[in-house]
C-alpha cells in the first residue's frame, strides 16, 4: 500500500435523483476531496458543483458512434493519472457507481494492483428505485437480472418463478447509442422469446425510475402481448412478476427432516 | 448557478418539507425561490417534460449495454 501522501481513490454514486439520493458518507467525501471526476446528469453535475469547486464532467468522452470501450478507457486512465499525481480523488457515477459502469471497477483493479487505495461506496440504483417504487421484493420469488440485449443474444435459462428484470429495453442491439430511436423491433423479439415461458396474457410492468423530485416514475401495467407497442426510452426496464413459488423439492425437505406443513408452520406461525 | 430552476429541484430534492411545500403551491413555492415568471408558469402548469429536459435529469448516455466476456 502506498503512503497516505500518494493519491486515493474512492467511486461513489449520485443516486437517480438529482440529489436527494446520495448518501452522507458520499457527500462528505465529496467535500474534502481534492477533485471530483464525474459522469452524471447535467443537474447532478451542478449539485456536486455546490459540493466542491472542483469538479471535472469527463461526459464529454462521450461520443456518438464512437467505441464505448474507448470511452471507457480514457474515463478509467484519466481516474489513474489523477490519483498517480497524488490527490486524493472521488470519482462519481449515476445511479450506484458499480451497476452498468465500467471504468469504476476498472480503476480500482487497476489502482489496487499498482498499490493505491482505492475502494467504492455503494449508491442508490435503479433496482433499488424499482423495488421501492412498484413494491415487489426480489428475495420473495427470487429474481433474475439481465440486460435486454445480453438476454436476447445469448442462451439463458429462464426461470419463470422468479421475478424478471430486464433493463434497457429500448436499447436492444443499439450500438450506436441513439437516444432518439422511433423504431424498436428489439421487442418483438423479446416478446417472443418471453412467450416461450409465460402466457400472452400474463401482467408485465414498464418502468422508468422517477429523476426529479416533483415528477412520479413510470409504471405500466400491460399484458406480455402487448410488449411490441411499447415507446419506451433507453433507460425503460421491463419487470415480469413471477408466475409463483415453484413446487417443493422433497427429497431435501425429507433430507432436513421437514415436511411442507411443518416448513409453513415454521413460517407463518 | 448556472440554472436556478434546477437548483430548485436539487434543493427540493433533499428538502421534505419544500417539496411538500411545492406539492400544495407549486407556483407560489417557485415564486418565493426566485425563478423567473417563466419558470414559475412551467411549474403552475406541471410542464414535467420541459422541466426534466431542463435539468437533464434522465442519465441514459451514460448507461452501459455491456457486450463483455
Amino acid at each position: 500500500m502506498k503512503t497516505e501522501s500518494t493519491g486515493s481513490l474512492v467511486v461513489v454514486g449520485t443516486g437517480i435523483t438529482v440529489s436527494g439520493q446520495m448518501t452522507l458518507i458520499t457527500e462528505s467525501l465529496l467535500k474534502t476531496a481534492d477533485i471530483v471526476l464525474s459522469v452524471v446528469t447535467e443537474s447532478a453535475l451542478i449539485n456536486l458543483q455546490m459540493i466542491n469547486s472542483n469538479v471535472v464532467c469527463l461526459r464529454n468522452l462521450y461520443e456518438q458512434g464512437k467505441s464505448r470501450a474507448l470511452t471507457y478507457q480514457k474515463m478509467t486512465q484519466r481516474i489513474v493519472d489523477e490519483v498517480k499525481s497524488g490527490k486524493k480523488v472521488v470519482a462519481a457515477f449515476y445511479g450506484h457507481p458499480g451497476v452498468f459502469v465500467n471504468p469504476s471497477h476498472v480503476a480500482i483493479k487497476q489502482l489496487k494492483s499498482e498499490g493505491y487505495s482505492a475502494e467504492m461506496l455503494p449508491g442508490i440504483s435503479a433496482e433499488d428505485c424499482l423495488v421501492a417504487d412498484l413494491g415487489l421484493d426480489p428475495s420473495h420469488y427470487g429474481c433474475q437480472s439481465y440486460e435486454a440485449t445480453q438476454f436476447l443474444l445469448r442462451q439463458y435459462t429462464l426461470d419463470p418463478h422468479m421475478m424478471q428484470i430486464i433493463w434497457q429495453i429500448g436499447s436492444i442491439a443499439d450500438f450506436t447509442h441513439n437516444k432518439h430511436r422511433t423504431s424498436h423491433p428489439g421487442l418483438t423479439l423479446l416478446r417472443d422469446e418471453l412467450l416461450k415461458y409465460f402466457s400472452p396474457s400474463h401482467k408485465i410492468i414498464i418502468y422508468e425510475a422517477s429523476t426529479i423530485p416533483i415528477a412520479a416514475p413510470r409504471i405500466e401495467y400491460l399484458e406480455l402481448r402487448d410488449l411490441a407497442a411499447v415507446i419506451p426510452k433507453p433507460i425503460t426496464t421491463m419487470v415480469i412478476p413471477s408466475k409463483g413459488l415453484p413446487e417443493f423439492d422433497m427429497k431435501t425437505m425429507t433430507k432436513l427432516k421437514l415436511t411442507p406443513a411443518i416448513f409453513e408452520q415454521q413460517l407463518f406461525g | 448557478m448556472k440554472d436556478l430552476l434546477v437548483r430548485f429541484l436539487i434543493t427540493m430534492d433533499k428538502d421534505a418539507k419544500l417539496k411538500q411545500q411545492y406539492l400544495k403551491d407549486p407556483e407560489g413555492t417557485a415564486k418565493a425561490f426566485g425563478l423567473s415568471d417563466e419558470d414559475v408558469q412551467l411549474c403552475a402548469k406541471n410542464d414535467v417534460n420541459a422541466i426534466k429536459g431542463r435539468c437533464e435529469a434522465e442519465g441514459a448516455d451514460n448507461l452501459e449495454i455491456s457486450h463483455s466476456k
